[in-house]
């Protein structure tokens, strides 16, 4: 008996027997819902995280201690934003959408035990139930693509149906595999019947269960109904606001509802020693996770005709084959042996590289010594990026000291060695320098100088052209401006600015300049 | 077990009123004033990268993807005879996967004539 119906027992003894049966729904309701979306922030927070360092960058860290109120900072920001409907669209599906693709998301978690009592609801369909409502959340995003009247949403819509259609088969099919082993479809009895976690029973079924899930959850490699480099943003393209939030909130709950039913169906849920159950099953669905973004921030996504092709000629007939030489175990040593464990390590490794060499996909064959091989360097090299010094800085409290010829904006003017020649003046092919001299003393004085950094072309030729030695490139890099007539600097300016002179055209320069810092960062740490 | 899927319903129509809420909460910010609301036809036009749409936005598309939902709906309803199979093979026995095995065969002869056919292919 669960803690639900426990609460829900104790409470009859008082309350009319609906609000008995209610009230303790909607309070396990709301606790779950808001421990499902505090994880969620921590995915979110992780990811982001994660996958800067993956790809040697710092990633968020401006909003609390080590970004930590990032996600927190994201929501408000969603919360307040303009809800932008676009005009072509279909107002009444560009609504209902975002709560479509939401709800079933949410709904997954129904069924998921967090221990052997902590669960919302043990149905006696629980995997069944999963597959069904897990799928729905595709309604949603197709609603999104078409109700936004673009046809970048049109396209990503149909391709995420395309590629639901593939990957539901191999996932449901691999799931069989464990329904055979655990003779049961609840939730609670999949895990109790986990002596041995299933991913060592059913290795080849946990890979095909794990990218096909992948799939659906359209992350890299197949998110491409969000391709920015070929459509945009995919369905999302016109959602702005809370409504866009509800998708990414979506995506983010399915990725931890997946990564939970992965832990569930082959990494023994809940069980584990010494810790407590729900502790237990969080490790799990973290580590779960991260090799879900790990894979993200490898590998590069797939075009449309690859990614159907190898669903229907790779995966679905490797999880025909899985699920009839469980079936075949299972007749034949009905109590799963441990021999068998071995064995079917053996088989799975075996067909994979067998039937990769089998089929081809867009007209190339998908051999496992190429791909599988490239795979594994590749998730090998960004897990050494895990622990490489960040490429980025932290940029205004640390900055990067440019290569000692750099040519940067505001020239270098020296007042005293300047003799008022003009030289640069002519030298200067878009005719930026307005220098005007009258006679003095000794020869002739600046009495104004202008340059125009607007239009600047950091050629260098002024600097070359001086005879004595008075302009420098600078090494500065930052300047922006509201308004063009700043750019024009004056004399005075030009007399107050701080000299930093750069090593172009003066080469004796270098020998006192700081070393380039591009991709070595300083060691104090931002 | 009624019960239970009784909760299951409780469960749902939270989850729906729960996304209900989130999705009305700017629409009351509005009403303080902290949500702006200031379309004009160009924000609310349909955004290609800058381009004016041409034409309709809800064109037509190929012809491939009808293919391969046939193919997906006779092996969807395949898999829901399959799970009930499955969870009781123990009591089944070898008949029971040599059945299956039989009715598998027979969609999987589709399946290869379709492959061979190039269904599976893009052309």
């Amino acid at each position: 008996m669960g803690v639900l119906e426990q609460f829900q027992h104790w409470l009859l003894g008082y309350w009319p027997s609906w609000a008995a049966y209610l009230v303790p729904a909607i309070v396990a309701f709301l606790v779950l819902s808001s421990f499902i979306l505090l994880v969620v922030m921590a995915f979110i927070y992780i990811e982001r995280r994660g996958v800067g360092r993956f790809q040697v960058r710092l990633g968020p860290n401006r909003a609390g201690p080590l970004g930590i109120l990032q996600p927190v900072a994201d929501a408000i920001k969603v919360l307040v934003k303009e809800d932008i409907i676009p005009s072509r669209g279909d107002r009444r599906i560009h609504w209902l959408a975002p709560i479509i693709a939401f709800m079933p998301a949410l709904a997954i978690f129904a069924v998921i035990p967090f221990g052997p009592r902590a669960i919302f609801t043990d149905i006696n369909i629980g995997i069944l139930y999963i597959i069904a409502i897990s799928s729905l959340g595709v309604i949603g995003v197709f609603m999104a693509g078409w109700a936004s009247g673009n046809k970048y949403s049109l396209v990503s819509a149909l391709r995420t149906v395309a590629q639901l259609i593939s990957y539901e088969i191999p996932l449901m099919l691999s799931i069989a595999g464990v329904l055979i082993i655990s003779g049961s479809l609840s939730m609670v009895s999949i895990v109790e019947a986990q002596s041995i976690p299933f991913i060592l029973l059913q290795p080849l079924g946990f890979l095909i269960f794990f990218v096909a899930a992948t799939a659906e959850l359209n992350r890299t490699p197949f998110d491409l109904l969000e391709a920015e480099s070929e459509i945009v943003a995919g369905y999302h393209t016109e959602y702005s606001g809370m409504k866009f939030s509800l998708f990414y909130l979506a995506e983010y709950t399915h990725a931890f509802a997946i990564s939970a039913i992965v832990a569930t169906l082959f990494l023994s849920g809940w069980k584990g020693p010494f810790l407590p159950p729900a502790l237990w099953l969080m490790i799990k669905v973290f580590l779960v996770f991260i090799v879900l973004f790990w894979a993200r921030s490898t590998l590069p996504r797939l075009r449309v005709d690859q990614l159907m092709g190898f669903a229907w000629k790779g995966l679905f007939p490797l999880a025909l084959l899985n699920l009839f030489i469980t079936a075949a175990e299972a007749i034949i040593w009905p109590g799963f042996p441990w021999q068998l464990l071995i064995l079917n390590l053996l088989i799975a490794a075996l067909l994979i590289v067998l039937w990769s060499g089998l089929f081809r996909v867009a007209g190339e064959r998908v051999s496992f010594h190429r791909y599988g091989r490239g795979i594994a360097k590749g998730m090998a090299l960004t897990f050494r990026h895990l622990f490489r010094r960040p490429i980025t800085v932290q940029y205004p409290e640390q900055r990067l000291t440019p290569a000692p010829r750099f040519r940067g904006n505001l020239l270098v003017w020296d007042e005293e060695r300047c003799n008022g020649c003009r030289a640069c003046a002519r030298a200067c092919p878009v005719s930026i320098i307005d220098i005007e001299t009258k006679k003095g003393d000794k020869g002739l004085i600046v009495e104004t100088l202008e340059i125009d950094f607007g239009r600047c072309l950091f050629c260098g030729l002024c600097v070359e052209a001086c005879p004595v030695a008075a302009l420098f490139m600078s090494r500065d890099y930052e300047q922006a401006s509201y308004f063009r007539e700043s750019l024009v600097v004056k004399k005075e300016q030009f007399i107050a600015a701080e000299k930093r002179p750069s090593a172009y055209a003066y080469p004796d320069l270098e020998a006192e300049m700081p070393p380039q810092t591009l991709l070595a960062p300083p060691k104090e740490k931002g | 077990m009624l019960e239970n899927f009784g909760y299951l319903g409780v469960f749902l129509i939270a989850a729906l009123l729960f996304a209900l809420t989130m999705i009305m909460l700017p629409p009351l910010l509005r009403r303080f004033g902290i949500v702006p609301k200031k379309p004009n036809p160009v924000k609310s036009s349909t955004y290609e990268c800058g381009m004016d749409t041409v034409g309709k936005s809800w064109v037509q598309f190929n012809f491939r993807y009808y293919f391969y939902a046939l193919i997906f709906v006779i092996f969807d309803i395949q898999v829901v005879f399959l799970y009930p199979w499955a969870v009781s093979l123990g009591q089944l026995g070898l008949f029971g996967l040599v059945e299956m095995a039989v009715f598998f065969l027979i969609l999987i002869v589709g399946f290869v004539y379709a492959w061979k056919k190039g269904v599976l292919e893009w052309k």
